[in-house]
Order: C-alpha cells, then structure tokens, then sequence
C-alpha cells in the first residue's frame, strides 16, 4: 500500500484512499477473429429471427386473397371450406377444433408416459442402462413421422377398434365419448392422437429427464435420510421441483402435436368438423390444419390462398404455445438452467 | 499477414469451384438436346399405368417422375409451371379450372384407356363374403346419391336376380379432396340417372356446369360416409375387414391390386360386365373426341354395346403447347430442349411399347389411331413431320387387333341362374338353374375359368405383412441396435483410454 509497488497494475485515476483495490476497468480489444466470429453467431442467431418474420410475412401475403374474400371474422368462426359454390366459402375453425383436440389426445397420452420414463431414467436405472434408454428414446424422435403414420393406418387403426368400441359402450355418456349408430370407429381422431403422442413422447421425456436431472442431490438425500422410501423421495421432492419443466415439456409437445403433419394427413379423412355437429373424437371424421394443407396442396389458387390463411392461424398458435411454455420452463425453479 | 495464405488458399478454392460449376452448367445447357429429367403430377386414375411406364423410363436411362395427386392438382401445378407435364381425365374447363393452363399453352395427349370400378365389401345373410354383386347404372347413381341407403334394398336384390342382402347401412367410401375420378364417377352419375341426381347436387349446393370434383365440401352428401385421401388408400379400406358393408368407386387397376371385388355394371344394352380391357374399349368407341382430342363421354355412359363397361374414359397426359387455341405446332414450346427430348422419346415409348402390360393391370391399350394422335402430338412438339405407326413398328397390341394379355373378360357367374337365395338358414345355396352361386367359388357354365377372379393375372401383388414378419422385425432391431452398439463401444474405449 506504500505505492512503491511497481508491480501493482495501474490505479486507475483518483482511488479513494483506504478502499483498496477497486474493480479494474476491463478494456476488452477484440481480435480480427473474435469480431468475425462475433458477427458470424450474431448474424446466425439473427437470421432465424428474420426467417421466421419472413415465414410469417410470406403466409400473409399469400392468405390475403382468400381473407379479403372472405372476412376475418367468418374465416375465424367458420368451419365448412367450400371453394365450389359462389361466392367461395372458407373457414377455418372446423380445422382448428380437430387440431387442438388431435393435440390435446395426443398430449393427454404422452405426459403421464413420458414422466413415468423420465422417472425411470433419472431415478431408478443404472448409469449405463441410462444411457440406453436415452438413446432408445431419442430414436423414436428419429422414425420419420410417415412410417408411424402408415403404421397407424395400417396396423394400430385395426386393433384400437375394441378400446374405441369399449369405450363408446361404456363411457358413451360423456359426451366426447358419444358415437353415433352405426359409426364407423377407424379413422379417428382418438387413433389420430395416439399415434401423435408417440411422435411427442421423446421431447416431452427429453425435457422433463433434464428437469429431474437438475434436481438438487442434497434435497433428495435428505428426503431419503429422514426414512423416505424412493418413491416417497419422488414425490415429495423430484416431482415438485420439476413442475414447472413437467408442464413446460408438455406444452412443448403440444405446439408439435399441433403442428404433426404427415401421420393425421393418413390417419384422419381430413374433413372439416362442423360446428353445428357434436365432437365424437372415437367416430371417423375430424381435420387438423396441417394434415389438411398437406392433402389440398394441389388445388386452385384460391384453395391455396385459403390453405395459407389456415396455416397462417397454425403458425401463431404454435408459436405462441411454444413461446409460452419456454417462459414456464424459464421462470420455474427447475427451468432456470434448462434451454429449450 | 498472418492469414494472407490462408486467405490464398481459399480464394484458389473458391475459385476453382466457381469455375467447376461454371463448367458443369455451361455443359448442362450447351448440349442442348441431352434428355433432361421431366416432372409431372396429376391424376391418380392413370397411377398404375405410370408406375411402368415410369420404371421402364429409368430403365432406359431417361428420368421422369410422376406424383399422383389428383387431376385438379396436377392440371394447376402445370398452369404454374410447377409441373412439366400433368396427367388427367378430363380437360380444364370440366375441372373449373378455366383458364389456368391458357398462359402456358397446352395439348392433350392421349395415354391409356381406363375404367373406374365400382368396389364394395358384403356379406350375405349367412354371413358368406359376395363377389359377384351386381348393379345397374341407376342403382350406382342411386346408392352414391343417398338415395339408397341399405344393403337390404330391393333396388340392389332386383340387380342380383332376388338375393337379399343384410339390413346393414351402406357406407359410402370416396375421395377426400380434389378429385379427377370423382369429377368422372359423378359426370356418369349425372348422366345416367338425372333426376336424381339434379336435385341431390341442389341440395348440396355442388355445382352442375362443371364436374363435382370434391364432395367433402358437403360431407353430408349420403348419409354414411367415409372419405380416404388416395386410391390405395380406399382400395385397402374396402378390401380390409373394417371396410365391411362398404361401398366406392376407384380405378380398377387397383380392385386387381389389393384383390378387392368389383362390381358387374349393367350397360345400356342390359348386360352385366367388369371393366377388363375388351370392356373398356368396346365402350370407348362411343367416345366422342373433340379437336383438341379431350373426349364427350354420355356415349360411353350409355354405349349399347353388349361388352361395353359405361364408366370408361380415356386418360391423358397434358403437355406445354403453343398458346394459340389451333396450335399448328408447338415446338421450342419448353425453353429447356432436354425436356421436349425426353418427353417425345417417353411419349413414343407409351404409344406402342407402354400399352403392351395394360390390359393385365386394368387398363386397355389405345386404339391405333390414338396411338396415331400420340406420334402426331410428338411431331407437333418437334416439329418434324409425323411418324406413321404401323403393326411393325408400334408394338401396341391393338394394332395386331387384340388387346392383349389379361384383357378378356371373365364369365358372369350369375348370368345363366335363375334366382339366388338369400343363403338363410342352413346356409345352402339355392339355385335354381344351371349354375349356382355359393360359399365355395362359383361354377361357370360357359366353359371359361372356374375362378372368374383369377381370369386375369394380376400383375403386382399386394404387400402381405404377415408372411415375412419375423425377418423384418429382426433386421429392424438390427438396423435399431446399431448406434447403441457403436456407441457403448466408443464409450467404453473412451473409459479405457482415459487414465484413472
């Protein structure tokens, strides 16, 4: 403190006497190199905003014509498409409900499944049996979504006909259950949603997995120490810690249920459910707006610009599901370090 | 100045890139007239004739594709220059697509004959699967109109010589979306039973000056309905033990395809046929062609001619032209001579050698002088002047006055029976005449095959799932395994090598 110091580093100007060593001024001089790499990430990151904008811009464009037409108003709270008759009548609400209720069975699938395995993961298995069952789990995200769609039209339709009867019969008077007489049970949207929630179940294990992973070891111990059995330990600690990435994964999974394309354009006839007609979610019919896209693609002008009003509506939906449920997964105390 | 080779270096890369690709395109464009790969899209009523005629294109070394999405689909995709060629049925203004194929110019190019099947699942009363239905064109009209809505009908026992079906509701399979076949199937509809179906098509708000190519803007349109988005689909649906007391129409290539029954239609000449090759162009020469060559088809709707089968027409595939309406050549039509290249050698290809197999899929060849029409469009494309097609040099067996292979029609089993029971009770078959009609197969009496469905050879054979099982599960696994393996084995070497 004499101020002889020759090897103390530059004060900076005026130190406060007796404070000591104040906090050095960091003056950072980027390299040629950290600057072009600098620019490069920020130029990436920023080119996915500006992709997604001009995804966003380029639906709004095309939809314009069949909206203009049609009127926002009735394009929202419509549900028959009609293109044949004059003028043109569009909307897309028949599309959502099937949509939402595909992700919803979906969704309702895959939570309780994929905790379960995540569970089974973190808690229960050995470090090396973990690894295989993450990479057993991650390959289901790996089957292209056509092969779980043809399996499902193919194979799984023909044996979940007895539960759809089942349940019909037995639980018909709940009235999503209720099917009508004589209904054909294959082409559902239960069957639909079945099948999406496998395509959901590895993202949905994949987040809760590392909100369970996260869980502080000492809380857990002391769960166990005080005589708790395992599954007391689960309970009490795992699972209330990791609900905020429980409810953020699901919600994820929602936004890709609701955007699953391939499978529900095979498994569902794609026809708009009317408003007017009570939902029977075991009975054919139902129509999810991708599935629909996927099947109308080739059509006139004006079909198209309808299609692309629809999918515009899809593309807010999932982006502001998505967006939600990063934000509970941010703000929960699990979430905190987890990136979605 | 550190970076300054590096920087060379790169620019020496970079550079000998540009000039690769600079290379490869000016080859690409400065050979001119080496055939280019083509693209089209379109109907699903010519799919099966495509599939050959698509490998055998490869095969030759040209390359084409064909997506199957349905006339309209494929008729638009051409008017956007998204496809270089478009396969359909019927012209644009019958698909209300008018105009989308002006701007462009375009010419109709006869392909194959072909014929929509009516297929359907149904048991008798005993609970024995029927495979000789019959049905007259007003009962088709009927039944797709929702004007008969059970199986018990006695429209459809009249058709059967008294056989009557179970109580069952007919369920209604078609087509989701835009549909060329369903613009065909219903034009016979309305052609044949006008007074039902004027004002079925009112009530469901369908339009009536062009062809109704969708009818799930109206679901409700019979009352049990079920609608699947491609032939294959529906052709498996029915065939499937789900698809019982069902009912739809589809090309019948793919009734051979996944061995599914169709239905005898009675003609206007009051005899029951399926639609094999000889059918189908015993009707099509009631087709009346236009000068653009797209075809009027109430002729063939309700052709007399004791083989016809009513719901035949003729396919098309729909090349770039010269915007002008008489079109006296169209050549340098496509900016890309690669393309007019491999489209007239393929086109010359299906004219004659692609119409040799079609009869054994559920097709039947062109006749010579659209054979004919097929080498006049290439010429107009080339412009060179026409090829005359002759027996030597066109291997199209309609040329040697056949149609060949698998084009002869089967006898009707039922034909020379006098009434069939309800199959009741002890589950015998009462016949009543020279023939009978039962459980096991059915006996001809016109000293063609035993087995009128195995008449014909068919040509694919479905995928059966069942059979290789054990191995497919296995190599999946394989297949599955795999990464696991590699992966724990590099991370046990990792343990390994790591110390401690």
């Amino acid at each position: 403190m004499s101020g002889i110091d020759l090897q103390d580093p530059p004060t900076p100007p005026s130190p406060a006497p007796g404070a000591g060593r104040t906090k050095r001024v960091v003056t950072e001089v980027p390299s040629v190199v950290d600057r072009r790499f600098n620019a490069i990430t920020m130029g990436a990151g920023i080119s996915v905003l500006v992709l997604l904008l001009l995804v966003g811009a380029f639906l709004l464009i095309q939809s314009s014509d069949a909206i203009s037409q049609t009127g926002i108003l009735r394009f929202l709270t419509r549900t028959e498409w009609r293109t044949d008759v004059q003028p043109p009548a569009i909307g897309v609400l028949g599309l959502l409900t099937g949509t939402v209720l595909v992700a919803v069975v979906a969704v309702l699938f895959a939570v309780p499944l994929s905790v379960f395995c995540a569970l089974a993961i973190t808690e229960y298995s050995t470090a090396r049996r973990r690894k295989w069952l993450i990479g057993v789990v991650d390959l289901l995200a790996a089957v292209p979504s056509l092969l779980f769609g043809l399996w499902g039209f193919l194979y799984l339709s023909d044996k979940m006909i007895p539960i759809s009867t089942w349940l019909s019969q037995n639980l018909g008077f709940i009235p999503f259950f209720h099917t009508e007489k004589n209904a054909s049970l294959t082409g559902s949207i239960f069957i639909a949603g079945v099948v999406v929630a496998l395509m959901v179940l590895p993202i949905i294990t994949s987040v809760t997995r590392e909100v369970f992973s996260q869980t502080p070891p000492g809380e857990k111990e002391a769960a166990l120490a005080l005589g708790g059995t395992r599954w007391g330990m689960i309970r009490s600690v795992v699972l209330p810690y990791g609900r905020g990435g429980i409810i953020g994964g699901s919600m994820l999974g929602l936004g890709r249920a609701l955007g699953e394309t391939i499978a529900v354009a095979l498994l569902l006839p794609q026809v708009p459910q009317r408003i007017g007609d009570s939902i029977h979610i075991l009975q054919n019919g139902g129509a999810t707006v991708s599935g629909f896209i996927a099947n109308r693609a080739g059509a006139d002008a004006f079909t198209v610009s309808g299609l692309m009003a629809a999918g515009l509506v899809l593309f807010i939906i999932t982006l502001a599901t998505n967006m939600i449920a990063s934000v509970v997964v941010a703000r929960s105390r699990s979430g905190a370090g987890v990136d979605l | 100045m550190r970076a300054h080779p590096i920087r060379r270096r790169a620019a020496a890369a970079f550079t000998a890139v540009a000039l690769a690709v600079i290379a490869s395109v000016g080859a690409a464009t400065g050979a001119g007239a080496s055939p280019a790969r083509i693209n089209g899209q379109g109907s699903s009523y010519v799919a099966l004739a495509m599939q050959q005629w698509v490998a055998d294109a490869q095969t030759s070394g040209l390359q084409v594709n064909y997506l199957p999405t349905g006339s309209p689909g494929g008729l638009t995709a051409f008017g956007q220059s998204l496809a270089d060629f478009a396969g359909t049925e019927a012209e644009f203004s019958a698909l209300s697509s008018q105009g989308v194929g002006d701007t462009r110019g375009y010419q109709y190019v006869p392909s194959v004959a072909g014929a929509v099947a009516v297929m359907y699942n149904v048991q008798d009363t005993a609970g024995r699967k029927v495979d000789y239905l019959h049905l007259s064109r007003r009962t088709i009209a009927r039944i797709f109109t929702g004007d008969i809505t059970t199986w018990s009908d006695p429209a459809i026992s009249a058709d059967n010589k008294g056989l009557v079906l179970p109580d069952q509701p007919i369920n209604v399979v078609y087509r989701g979306g835009q549909s060329g076949t369903t613009g065909l199937f219903y034009d016979f509809v309305a052609n044949v039973a006008p007074d039902v179906f004027g004002p079925w098509a009112q009530r469901n708000s369908f339009p009536t000056s062009v062809r109704i190519i969708q009818l799930d803007s109206s679901p409700g349109f019979v009352p049990k309905s079920q609608a699947f988005q491609g032939s294959d689909q529906i052709a498996q649906f029915i065939g499937g033990g789900q698809g019982l007391w069902s009912i739809g129409y589809d090309e019948f290539g793919y009734a051979k395809t996944y061995d599914v029954p169709a239905a005898w239609v009675q003609n206007a000449a009051g005899e029951s046929v399926l639609p094999y090759a000889e059918n189908i162009s015993a009707a099509l020469e009631s087709a009346a062609l236009r000068p653009d060559l797209s075809q009027e088809l109430s002729g063939v709707y309700n052709s007399t001619n004791p083989i016809a089968y009513p719901i035949s027409a003729y396919s098309y595939i729909v090349t770039q032209c010269a915007v002008s309406a008489d079109r006296p050549t169209c050549r340098g039509a496509y900016s890309n001579p690669g393309i007019t290249e491999t489209l007239t050698s393929w086109l010359r290809y299906i004219a004659c050698e692609g119409q040799v197999n079609m009869a054994r899929i559920g097709y039947s060849p062109l006749p010579p002088n659209l054979s004919q029409e097929v080498a006049n469009s290439i010429a107009r494309l080339t412009g060179a002047a026409p090829e005359q097609l002759t027996q030597a040099n066109c291997a199209n067996p309609r040329f040697g006055g056949s149609v060949g292979d698998g084009g002869a029609p089967p006898v009707d089993p039922i034909k020379n029976i006098d009434a069939i029971g309800s199959g009741s009770g002890t589950g015998e078959t009462a016949a009543g005449g020279t023939g009978s009609v039962g459980g096991k197969g059915t006996t001809s009496s016109g000293g063609g095959s035993t087995d009128w469905r195995r008449v014909a050879p068919v040509a694919y054979v479905g995928p059966s799932i069942a059979s290789s099982n054990g191995i497919a599960v296995l190599a999946l696994l394989l297949v599955m395994a795999v990464p696991l393996v590699v992966g724990g084995i590099l991370a046990r070497r990792r343990r390994n090598g790591t110390p401690g």
